[in-house]
């Protein structure tokens, strides 16, 4: 049941609107740019690590923040690279701010904001961006970030799963000065900080965002004493040109086409529903176009995302994926327009809740685009090695809060979470424990720093075996971590995710998915006694106790004796993994990356008690599960048409695609067989099967509303793409080129 | 009538410093044998010998104190050829060092870290198959939760001698806390095998954090053997050839401790030949009369900068290397990837400069080796900074025509600009990258270089540091005699330094400006005595005489909701109350100083988390300026035509001779020295002080 598509949307731009700033200074000579971009660089890093520095959070000292600088109109000019999504949401701030305070913008002016329904992406990511003034002129705003533990609402942290509207969550602060002319509004301060559970770190926090600024600030003003704010400004400017120019060469050098996936989100809060959203790019010439109002209206649950975090979000995965040789800044977007319709999950309004807003639909509307990306870049050579699934699974969020070992209120965001498996590529494997796009600097704490300031103890937090998709390349093994409730009598945590019913990092051109993610818990657990007289807990399913599958999102109170174990979504494959060199998949045996059955059962390599391969085993098992794959797939009407033309496209090492009269010409990328014509839909060519979970992985799971759908070579069996679908869903039609 | 020599051990050349009898300061230079380091310094040993009309033997046995930096360490991590070691981790927490804390841009410039298919973690130095779990865990507040599981960890540790491992590092949880099952762990190890090299976290770095703490020993164990074999068979050449006594080595934390327990610490000798060199740019401060240094050594593939803050070197707690944290206390240099080798490029009509470098081979196009990339080397070879036929006092012949042709063809042709333009830009945005690494290491600490004197050397520093040296607005840029060799001149006026540190936390709460009420004077001085015992016993146990002893302390602090802490220097001991309340404040200005006035947020209480302590046995020695040659003008004086500007101007060139006291020059002007190349710049003036320093100001 898809939302009915609202035609009348007028395409949104990821850059600041209205006319695109000119010069101010003569003509910049190329040393004197190339100075200054390398000092604006300098400078942005010095406001990062001052957040860092003197904010006391564990969440921003685990990189939850960001800070960027940007041009007069709010078009980012120099970007950090930790948490993403706001950086790209301050552009709008900064346009807003020029549109209601004109004329009341003064130096020394500090603005906040943290509304999602106005510039922001959830209530916990406060945002505060100051103009700098040289010479009684803006030359530039800088902006920063950082996830706040708590500001308000009905659960501790802020995050709400169960709300039906966003008047049952965090305070949502307009924009507004909380800094006038250098003074500190202490009204809006007192407020804010009021509204916390814990008001002296959010103050702390508070202090470091605004030291940044400062900071930044003086070396902006030593800056433009030394070369003039003119220069610093067209500097700027020309480095957004430069990346544009580039951009937009990029996207000329790929086919024109129109590139389609569609993802779903599991789980509103209240029960296991599941909301569509479908992602549709069309490239012309150096233009790229993002349709994604093909998605659920706006639930009364946790799931929505507003316009901003959705602009935000895709705005990242654009930089992630065209950004690879280019400076991160406004010139990457500009080519760029996405579609929303009204009021859907991605693009949600009041009363919806929204305090998941930075991590839900528009990860799923992200992670659509960036398969339609992949699929795109799939017939570059050029562009080969940049093809890969979507690199953010989800946020499974381990938010705890009430009193800690001392007595004192605290609230913690573990994030641990962030450990997940990054994606394949084609020529190396994923990044193991920690491959994000969205946070790509960023990393997390120490389990002792943890243990001493929260009351919960690590029974382990490790690399989670087989929990990758398995692929030519695989994607990155995840983190696993169990915390069990220590020195405390009572505490209050929400645990919510998507992800759970259906993997989200899918593999491409063949690979399998990653892992689904999952909260387990035992109730009143022995882990004490298990490790006393056992000397450690192996596996979560050693402990005796109420054994619990938690839903995908719940806040509950947690009690001494209670044990969770995280388990997050992980990296998806690249290319088929039969195809692996089996001396690599030994060493992931080896190494405890992947089991021995996984490597039989899915790799289809025999490794011996030493580690080493069974060749002859291996390669009657590889011919065994092709075999597997032909007898239960439903075959395509036997291939007619003519063979692919010498000058056909090739995608990815999948297929050969070539162009005629009726549609297309395809043949298969690993044995060459002819696989026919078709009127445009190369699946429709494919033989398909629908493989059980756990012939892709061992910790893969699926939801019995939910297929995967798995398109091999009707003649070698090789595995050409595999993703999931609703069954009542239509699947997509991958690409039509031009 | 005593000889001190002092040894840089390089990758390619050996330098040695000799302070003869007669109080002059000599330099030499030979080429480095890898295998076997001994080579190259009795090389430069034979040639003082020589000058001297000495046999070799006999100069060595008038060696009163032989010191050396060395690269060992820092080649075996670099090469990755090191020991085949195990790990021992609490059960559950194997994977601490691939797990990283998740993150795998830390280390990587702002290009990588943007190319996300680029983005990869480091590659830890233990194999993953090489990892055991132990039975045991301790809690936050040391409490054994479970007891050392001691025959587990026996037959754990018999299968890693299986695999034949060289070295164990052992890294458990809270061991900083309670470390008796690291230590337990350790008598088991040597038990079972007594030759195998054991390192555990415990001792070598007593603060809360698991990854530094376990990376910090994992990179110990690995260097450790090889360290150790290195060294033993140093000190028994050096012996065998008639060094009479223990040999001395520079170790990170910018002093000397003997060569042969330097494998104890292995880590500890990650960055002991830059550190030579901070510790000559201090003494050359020493000699200008300035406390304030700021050191640069640019050479052929990096930058490094160090601070000296009232006459001592800034200490940083971490070091990078191979993108993963050793976290011994030592001298503080910041590095980018700028030098002569750096390769200019252009893109989409952008000029950038390095990081990539030409290396030492094929190196810059003017080498004539087969490199065609246009570097900085090349640069300053076409503006005529550098004198082809007198590179490394004309060891290596530059052909300035390859130079002229690199930057045609990939600068000056794509961004439309004359050659000589095109050198001078790629010459102005290295010099501007080198100004904004002394700027992070200076204004971004809340220091203001106009604060300090500048000390250039390595091989391209010289012909540089006029330029980047007058963009951060120096008074003073001080090029010494020993530029090329400041490292060996450096170790060899190095004194005896031993670091102590210890965990601890003492807390005044929030909400009180009573600092006194709650951090205790006593407490301070009780901490601070133990720490100095501990550093005093070690200094004694060198083998060398000691005389004074002077000692620098340190505590760390932080308002307590924070994870960073602050380092401070505390002048007073031992402390009255009064004494720590004037510590806090002090810490509160240095915050506000770095962060900005108001930055600073008292109400939040406050936390000593460290104590460090740094005792220092001064050895003395003549200052080296009994060199000074005759005075009045130089032998021989060109001059030359140099680029700069946007012009071509006479330069007068002088050659060595001219580095003689109270001779003072204008530029633009360059000195050619055997080994590097001096420039002054147009506005500026040279002038030779009695030491041979060569100080640059703005001309008035």
């Amino acid at each position: 049941m898809n939302a009915p598509i609202d035609t009348s949307t007028i395409p949104l731009s990821l850059r600041a609107a209205g006319p695109r700033p000119s010069p101010r200074g003569k003509e910049l000579d190329p040393i004197t740019y190339e100075v200054i971009r390398h000092r604006l660089w300098s400078i942005n890093q010095e406001g990062s690590t001052t957040i860092m520095h003197a904010s006391g959070s564990p969440v921003v000292h685990a990189t939850d923040y960001n800070f960027g600088i940007y041009m007069p109109n709010g078009d980012i000019a120099v970007s950090g690279t930790f948490y993403m999504i706001p950086l790209c949401t301050m552009t709008m701030m900064i346009q807003l701010i020029n549109e209601k305070f004109a004329g009341n913008i003064a130096e020394g002016d500090v603005f906040v904001t943290n509304d999602p329904f106005i510039a922001s992406v959830h209530q916990n990511d406060v945002q505060l961006v100051a103009p700098y003034f040289h010479d009684g002129r803006i030359v530039a705003w800088t902006g920063c970030m950082a996830h706040l533990l708590d500001v308000g609402g009905k659960e501790p942290g802020s995050w709400v799963p169960d709300a039906r509207s966003c008047f049952e969550e965090g305070l949502r602060i307009p924009i507004l000065k909380i800094a006038r002319a250098g003074e500190l509004d202490s009204g809006i301060w007192d407020m804010i900080l009021g509204s916390s559970r814990i008001p002296l770190f959010v103050g702390n926090d508070f202090s470091a965002l605004l030291a940044s600024h400062r900071v930044s600030h003086e070396r902006l003003r030593e800056l433009c004493g030394r070369y003039g704010p003119d220069a610093v400004h067209d500097t700027m400017l020309q480095n957004i040109a430069s990346t544009e120019d580039e951009m937009r060469a990029q996207l000329s050098r790929l086919p024109d086409g129109e590139f389609s996936h569609a993802m779903y989100y599991d789980h509103d809060g209240h029960t296991n529903k599941v909301f569509r959203v479908a992602c549709t790019m069309s490239k012309r010439g150096d233009q790229l176009t993002f349709d994604l109002r093909d998605a659920h209206p706006q639930i009364e649950g946790m799931g929505n995302a507003s316009k901003a975090g959705t602009l935000g979000a895709i705005a990242t995965a654009l930089l992630g994926t065209f950004g690879q040789e280019l400076d991160w800044n406004a010139g990457l977007l500009g080519p760029i327009s996405v579609l929303l319709a009204d009021r859907t999950i991605i693009s949600a309004e009041p009363p919806s809740p929204i305090s998941g807003g930075s991590v839900t639909a528009n990860w799923i509307a992200s992670a659509a685009a960036t398969a339609c990306v992949a699929k795109m870049m799939a017939f570059s050579p050029e562009f080969a090695d940049y093809v890969c699934g979507p690199a953010d699974g989800s946020w499974l969020l381990a938010q705890f809060g009430g009193l800690n070992q001392a007595g004192e209120p605290f609230a913690i965001m573990y994030m641990d979470s962030l450990g997940w498996g990054g994606p394949a590529f084609r020529s190396r494997d994923g990044v193991a424990s920690g491959g994000s796009l969205i946070v790509p600097a960023g990393g997390f704490n120490d389990v002792e720093l943890h243990e001493k300031t929260s009351p919960m103890l690590y029974l382990w937090r490790r690399e989670l075996v087989d929990s990758a998709g398995a692929g030519q390349y695989r994607g990155g093994n995840g983190i696993e971590y169990s915390l069990a409730m220590y020195d405390s009598e009572v505490l209050f945590g929400t645990l919510a995710s998507h992800g759970v019913a259906l993997p989200d990092q899918i593999g491409v051109l063949g690979g399998y998915p990653g892992s689904v993610c999952k909260y387990e818990l035992v109730r009143k657990s022995d882990w004490q006694s298990h490790l006393a007289s056992h000397g450690r807990v192996g596996k979560h399913a050693d402990l005796a106790g109420e054994r619990k599958a938690l839903e995908a999102k719940t806040s509950m109170q947690f009690f001494p004796g209670d044990v969770v174990n995280m388990i997050v979504q992980n990296g998806g494959g690249y290319g088929d993994p039969i195809l692996r060199e089996p001396a690599r998949v030994a060493e992931d045996v080896r190494n405890g990356a992947v089991s021995l059955e996984t490597a039989r059962g899915i790799y289809g390599v025999v490794v011996d008690a030493a580690g080493n391969v069974d060749e002859t085993a291996t390669k009657a098992r590889r011919a065994a599960i092709r075999a597997g794959r032909l007898a239960d797939a439903r075959m395509p009407s036997p291939a007619k048409g003519k063979s692919t033309a010498a000058d056909s496209l090739q995608w990815g090492p999948a297929l050969k695609v070539g162009s005629s009269a009726s549609g297309l010409t395809l043949s298969c990328g690993a044995c060459d067989a002819q696989l026919g014509e078709t009127d445009g839909n190369w699946r429709d060519a494919a033989a398909r099967r629908n493989p059980k979970p756990e012939e892709l992985g061992p910790h893969l799971r699926l939801d019995e509303r939910f297929v995967f759908e798995q398109l091999v070579c009707p003649h070698c069996a090789t595995s050409l793409w595999v993703d999931t679908r609703r069954k009542e869903d239509a699947g997509v039609i991958d690409f039509r080129l031009n | 009538m005593s000889y001190y020599a002092s040894s840089d051990i390089g990758g390619t050349f050996t330098d040695t410093a000799v302070l003869d009898p007669r109080g002059r300061l000599r330099r030499y230079k030979a080429s480095t044998v890898p295998d076997n380091p001994v080579k190259g310094i009795l090389a430069t040993l034979a040639f003082a010998a020589a000058d001297d009309g000495v046999e070799l033997r006999e100069l060595l046995s008038q060696i009163a104190i032989f010191s050396h930096g060395t690269t060992i360490a820092t080649n075996a991590a670099l090469t990755r050829k090191g020991a085949r070691i195990g790990l021992l981790q609490t059960a559950g927490f194997g994977d601490t060092v691939f797990i990283n804390r998740g993150y795998k841009a830390t280390g990587l410039d702002e290009a990588t870290s943007k190319n996300f298919r680029l983005l990869t973690k480091p590659v830890p130095f233990v194999d993953r198959k090489l990892v055991r779990e132990i039975n045991e865990r301790v809690d936050y507040k040391g409490r054994v939760l479970v007891p050392l599981d001691e025959a587990q960890a026996r037959a754990v540790v018999r299968e890693l001698l299986a695999e034949k491992v060289d070295a164990i590092a052992v890294s458990l949880l809270w061991a900083f806390k309670v470390p008796d099952h690291e230590r337990r762990l350790r008598d088991i190890i040597q038990e079972e095998a007594p030759g195998v090299f054991v390192t555990i976290s415990s001792d070598l770095l007593p603060r809360l954090g698991e990854l530094a703490r376990t990376q910090t020993a994992v990179m110990n164990a690995f260097l450790g053997p090889k360290v150790k074999g290195a060294m033993r068979s140093l000190v028994d050449s050096l012996h065998a050839e008639g060094l009479p006594r223990e040999p001395l080595l520079m170790r990170s934390n910018g002093g000397l401790s003997a060569a042969g327990s330097a494998a104890d610490e292995a880590v500890g000798i990650l960055l002991s030949g830059p550190v030579g060199g901070v510790v000559g740019a201090r003494l050359v401060g020493e000699q200008i009369g300035s406390s304030n240094v700021i050191s640069t050594d640019m050479g052929g593939t990096s930058f490094d900068v160090g601070l000296i803050i009232d006459g001592r070197p800034m200490i940083q707690r971490e070091t990078f290397i191979e993108r993963q944290v050793v976290a011994v206390p030592s001298v503080a240099i910041d590095t980018i990837g700028a030098g002569g080798g750096s390769i200019a490029t252009v893109q989409n009509g952008r000029l950038r400069v390095g990081p990539e470098s030409a290396g030492a081979v094929p190196g810059p196009a003017c080498y004539g080796a087969g490199g065609t990339e246009p570097t900085v080397t090349d640069a300053d070879v076409v503006l005529g900074l550098v004198n082809p036929d007198n590179f490394l006092g004309g060891r290596i012949k530059l052909d300035a025509g390859l130079a002229r042709k690199a930057i045609e063809e990939k600068v000056a042709k794509p961004l439309g600009l004359s050659i000589e333009d095109a050198a001078e830009g790629i010459k102005r945005i290295v010099d501007s990258q080198m100004s904004d690494l002394v700027r992070q290491a200076t204004v971004y600490r809340g220091y203001d270089p106009r604060d300090f004197i500048l000390v250039a050397y390595g091989g391209a520093g010289p012909v540089h540091a006029s330029s980047y040296g007058a963009d951060l607005g120096v008074d003073k840029i001080v090029v010494p005699r020993t530029a090329s060799i400041l490292s060996a001149h450096g170790i060899l006026l190095s004194d005896l330094v031993v670091t102590r540190e210890q965990a601890s936390s003492l807390i005044c709460p929030a909400g009180t400006d009573a600092f006194s009420d709650h951090i205790k004077a006593e407490e301070l001085n009780r901490v601070f005595g133990d720490l100095q015992e501990s550093a005093r016993q070690a200094l004694n146990a060198q083998g060398v005489d000691i005389t004074a002893v002077e000692y620098e302390r340190y505590v760390d602090v932080r308002f307590r909701p924070q994870i960073f802490d602050m380092s401070v220097d505390v002048s007073k001991f031992p402390f009255a109350k009064p004494d720590v309340d004037a510590l806090i404040e002090h810490f509160i200005k240095s915050y506000e100083a770095r962060f900005g006035t108001g930055s600073a947020f008292r109400a939040a209480g406050i936390e000593i988390s460290a104590f460090r302590i740094v005792a220092r046995a001064r050895l003395h020695r003549a200052d080296g300026s009994g060199t000074a040659a005759a005075s009045g003008a130089p032998a021989k004086t060109t001059t030359r035509r140099i680029y700069s500007g946007g012009a071509w101007r006479e330069a007068a060139i002088h050659d060595e001779s001219a580095i003689r006291p109270g001779f003072a020059f204008d530029g633009p002007a360059i000195v050619e020295f055997d080994d590097t190349t001096l420039v002054v710049g147009a506005g500026q003036r040279a002038e030779v002080d009695k030491f041979l320093n060569v100080t640059l100001t703005a001309r008035a």
